[in-house]
């Protein structure tokens, strides 16, 4: 099969022929009005043999992406799977994801923000060859059909390939609205079909970041200060520079990088270093200065509200809180529940530890490595290596795991300014698992303290949710939404979907000045233990059944597809199965990203063990491109989550994060993964991305579970702190 | 130091410091990027390769301490696309791999249980392979062994 080449531009290599190569600034281009003009790119590329390369437009980080994007294009086109094979992306603003207006891999946006755009890639083309064999034939493109990379007139017999049509229909203006097929035809989307990148993974050909290679490439190795922030006042590195490998020794962000012939030299230099520098901003945190300033925070800091919204109509309405109404629910209330839940630092933890790579060469700068954020990153290299940025190609190799880490552009900063001192050579900057750990921008320890005013029969009347710790936003220095507290810590502190009166969200700051950052789920992964603990201990306290609570609490337009898997979930789990003693359910629900979610735990509890028998959980994240990746996406984010649930923690000490290796970050393994059973909702609705609501359900299930079991109620997390396990 | 080595089949000079670990010899100096390095102590198995048909965590083991002659396996040594290792073919099919990074590390560990115990039950398996994956996808690389021992009826 023909090998496409494209230029460090994204067009195909001039002079190569006879192919079609189509591609827009899908954010727009394709659906703009008729006439308007169309620039051809790179998404896809046919060639004369027939085989099609379609680029993927977002990172592959183990979710699926490449596969699922290709799919949209390739089923529109009508081509032989078997003939596609799918690139990598370059930073290109063509590549923009229509949704947030910038090429990034985050949020759960890929799938549900290039659905349309990627199928009208792949139907334009289409169309464009079908035109081209109407032309080639002389006849009425009515009578022409698309199949399997050929185009057939039914009425002469004839067929031609696509790859004979390619160029003819390069030349053709591209259609602005083409036809789109009817779910009901769809041939790939919907199928479990086995990725394309599963091969390179089960060789050991895939390329990770670390593993790009070069001749004369050379290894940066760190020696960083404890915290970013940390101002340098000296640096030795007389040992350092004489020892092998080394070749030279650069300042970068927060330390310096060791530049040797290997990883193996550049490591042991740079634990040679010794660096001064000045006290950390964070120099006196510890867990108990933490938790000292939330207890503080609660009272002392102003609280920052968060807008309840309105499912309830369409298009939903926000709601500002009634600040006086919910102090009169919690004043007049028949009793009182005050609830307090602790969440710690977290860490992502990727399998690969953070790595990229630059070349800086007369002819501009060449950034490659396994980044969530490619549009970030290549503003950053130009400004530090003073480049335009058409001098400047960021290119994604595979991401060994990114969780939100890799969204982040420190580790890339800190590979370009080696590049940039090591002129005509490719650097790859590795950092330790270590530093990995240590440097990490962690999800934030969170406080909440939640009020709920109850009726003497039993009704909810108010409401009055708190949480306290860092702004993710801020240390990310994203521009705050003025009279709103950060949705990043705040958002959906207590369901709004929850029907009942006199709802107060509040967020109390405090700046701890430990690097924080997003982490799978963001918000949701502390928010949905906080409320759906809330919810349980409140049909605990109310002596109602907590499914049926949260069924009636739901009651109204707007929940259906929340409480069909919430129905779902608990049929799984047999919740009204009778229960052995020592044994408890849970459930807990979510939903992100357009996508709904119900989990259920059985647990068995015997005095400080404690045994999960059962997790399942119900999702419904509209129309399935591929059924056995999504399950692959939702169990893993359970897993991901069973581990923030039993021991995931990162305590602070002396102002430092007392994990250095997975030794203190412990993982799950086969051994300790209970049964889990996924069952997949599929739909009509437009599709939405599924790498994060089943990864927060994971603590509030297994804990209401718990509470059921035994009466105890666990309100911090992780749960080795109450339990040997 | 030149250490001889026979690697995959093919015996080769590994130039490097006798305190090197074997992971970064095969990687910085053959370019035997398959196994991974994801925590560099013996913890995550992302490394695993087979040293004279035995798992070895090559993290852990100095190139200077590797047996002169030993003979070593790694993920590109295992299978290939027209030759592949029957675990290679039951990952692909049961889908295991996500991101991918431990997965060269898991069919290594995996490899070596199948030579020792043939078909082995979901517990020998737990017991055996304690690689990291964080991607979660442990659920599947047990069904793909078992796919792989002939445990599984064909799907
Ligand atoms: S890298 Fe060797 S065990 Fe983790
Ligand atoms: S597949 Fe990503 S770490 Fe295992």
């Amino acid at each position: 099969m023909t090998d496409i080449v494209f230029t460090r531009r994204g067009f195909i290599k001039a002079g190569a022929l006879g192919v079609l190569v189509l591609g827009t600034d899908i954010s727009g281009a394709v659906a703009q009005a008729p006439g308007a003009a169309v620039e051809l790119g790179a998404y896809l590329g046919i060639a004369e043999d027939g085989a099609v390369t379609i680029v993927s437009p977002a990172s592959e980080m183990g979710q699926g992406a490449y596969d699922a994007l290709a799919r949209m294009v390739a089923e529109e086109l009508e081509c032989a799977w078997d003939s596609v094979s799918v690139r990598a992306p370059w930073a290109d603003e063509r590549f923009r994801n229509p949704l947030s207006k910038i090429q990034r891999t985050v949020n759960s946006e890929t799938i549900s923000g290039y659905y349309s755009p990627l199928r009208k890639v792949g139907a334009a083309a289409r169309e464009m060859l079908i035109s081209a064999a109407a032309q080639h034939w002389g006849v009425d493109p009515a009578g022409l059909t698309a199949t399997q990379g050929r185009i057939a007139h039914a009425a002469s017999g004839r067929s031609i390939s696509y790859g004979q049509l390619a160029a003819a229909a390069a030349a053709l203006p591209v259609p602005s609205e083409p036809k789109l097929k009817a779910a009901k035809d769809f041939k790939l989307i919907g199928k479990a079909i086995p990725r394309k990148d599963l091969s390179a993974k089960v060789f050991g050909t895939a390329e990770f970041g670390a593993d790009i290679f070069e001749p004369g490439m050379l290894t940066a190795m760190l020696s960083l200060a404890p915290h970013p922030m940390c101002k340098i006042t000296h640096v030795d590195s007389a040992k350092a520079q004489t020892m092998p490998g080394v070749i030279k020794i650069v300042p970068v962000d927060g330390g310096v990088a060791v530049i040797a012939d290997n990883f193996w030299h550049a490591r042991k230099a740079s634990e040679a270093i010794v660096l001064e520098y000045e006290a950390a901003p964070t120099a006196e945190l510890s867990d108990d200065v933490i938790a000292d300033r939330f207890s503080k925070a609660l009272i002392e800091v102003p609280g920052q509200t968060f807008p309840e919204t309105d499912f309830s109509v369409f298009p939903p309405k926000m709601i500002q809180p009634d600040r006086p109404q919910v102090a009169k629910a919690l004043e007049s209330a028949a009793s009182v529940l005050d609830m307090t839940y602790d969440v710690p630092h977290l860490a992502h933890a990727a399998m690969e530890p953070l790595v990229c790579s630059a070349k800086l060469t007369p002819e501009g700068l060449l950034v490659r490595g396994p980044l969530q954020a490619p549009e970030v990153s290549r503003q950053v290299a130009a400004d530090i290596a003073a480049l335009p940025l058409d001098k400047v190609r960021v290119e994604m190799t595979f991401l060994g795991g990114a969780f939100g880490r890799k969204w982040a552009t420190d580790f890339v900063r800190i590979a370009v300014q080696a590049a940039i001192a090591m002129p005509g050579r490719m650097v790859r900057t590795m950092w330790t698992r270590e530093q990995d750990f240590t440097m990490d921008q962690f999800r934030p320890a969170f406080r909440a303290r939640i009020r709920a005013a109850l009726s003497d029969t039993g009704e909810i009347a108010g409401m009055h949710s708190q949480i306290t710790g860092p702004s993710i936003w801020r240390y990310q220095k994203k521009k705050q939404i003025p009279g709103m507290a950060d949705p990043s810590v705040a958002a959906m502190l207590i369901y709004d979907r929850y029907k009942f009166p006199n709802k107060l969200m509040e967020f109390h700051e405090v700046e701890l000045g430990i690097p924080a950052g997003y982490w799978r789920s963001v918000t949701l992964s502390q928010v949905a233990f906080f409320a759906e603990s809330a919810i349980d201990e409140i049909a605990v306290a109310t002596k109602q059944d907590a499914y049926t609570l949260r069924r009636n609490l739901l009651s109204g337009p707007g929940h259906g597809r929340l409480v069909a898997v919430m129905d779902k979930a608990a049929a799984m789990i047999g919740w009204e199965n009778p229960r052995q003693p020592n044994v408890g359910r849970g459930i807990a629900i979510a939903y992100g990203a357009d996508s709904f979610c119900a989990m259920a735990a059985e647990v068995e509890v015997t005095e400080r063990m404690f045994n999960i028998r059962r997790l399942v959980c119900a999702f419904d994240c509209g129309r399935i491109i591929d059924p056995s990746s999504l399950e692959a996406q939702i169990s893993g984010g359970i897993v991901f989550g069973l581990q923030a649930t039993l021991w995931g923690e990162v305590p602070f000490a002396d102002g430092r994060p007392q994990v250095q290796n997975f030794g203190e970050f412990r993982m799950p393994l086969i051994s300790d993964i209970p049964p889990i059973d996924v069952h997949l909702v599929d739909s009509d609705h437009p599709p939405a991305g599924a790498g994060e609501a089943s990864t927060p359900l994971v603590a509030p299930a297994i804990c209401n579970a718990i509470a059921q079991a035994n009466g105890t109620r666990i309100r911090r997390l992780p749960l080795s702190k109450s339990f040997d396990i | 130091m030149a250490q001889e080595l026979n690697v995959n089949g093919r015996n080769r000079k590994l130039d490097g410091d006798g305190d090197m670990p074997l992971l970064w010899a095969l990687r910085d100096l053959l370019h035997l990027t398959g196994a991974k390095y994801g925590c560099g102590i013996g913890l995550c198995g992302a490394c695993t390769v087979h040293v004279n048909g035995e798992a070895v965590r090559a993290c852990m083991m100095q190139l200077g301490d590797v047996p002169p002659g030993s003979r070593i396996t790694t993920i590109e040594g295992l299978g290939t696309p027209d030759k592949p290792h029957p675990l290679q073919t039951a990952w692909i099919v049961e889908q295991v791999p996500q991101c991918g990074f431990c997965q060269t590390g898991m069919i290594m560990a995996a490899a070596a249980l199948l030579k020792e115990t043939p078909k082995p039950s979901e517990s020998e398996i737990g017991g055996a392979i304690s690689n990291i994956c964080r991607c979660g996808t442990y659920s599947r690389v047990v069904k793909a062994i078992q796919r792989a021992a002939g445990q599984l009826s064909k799907a």
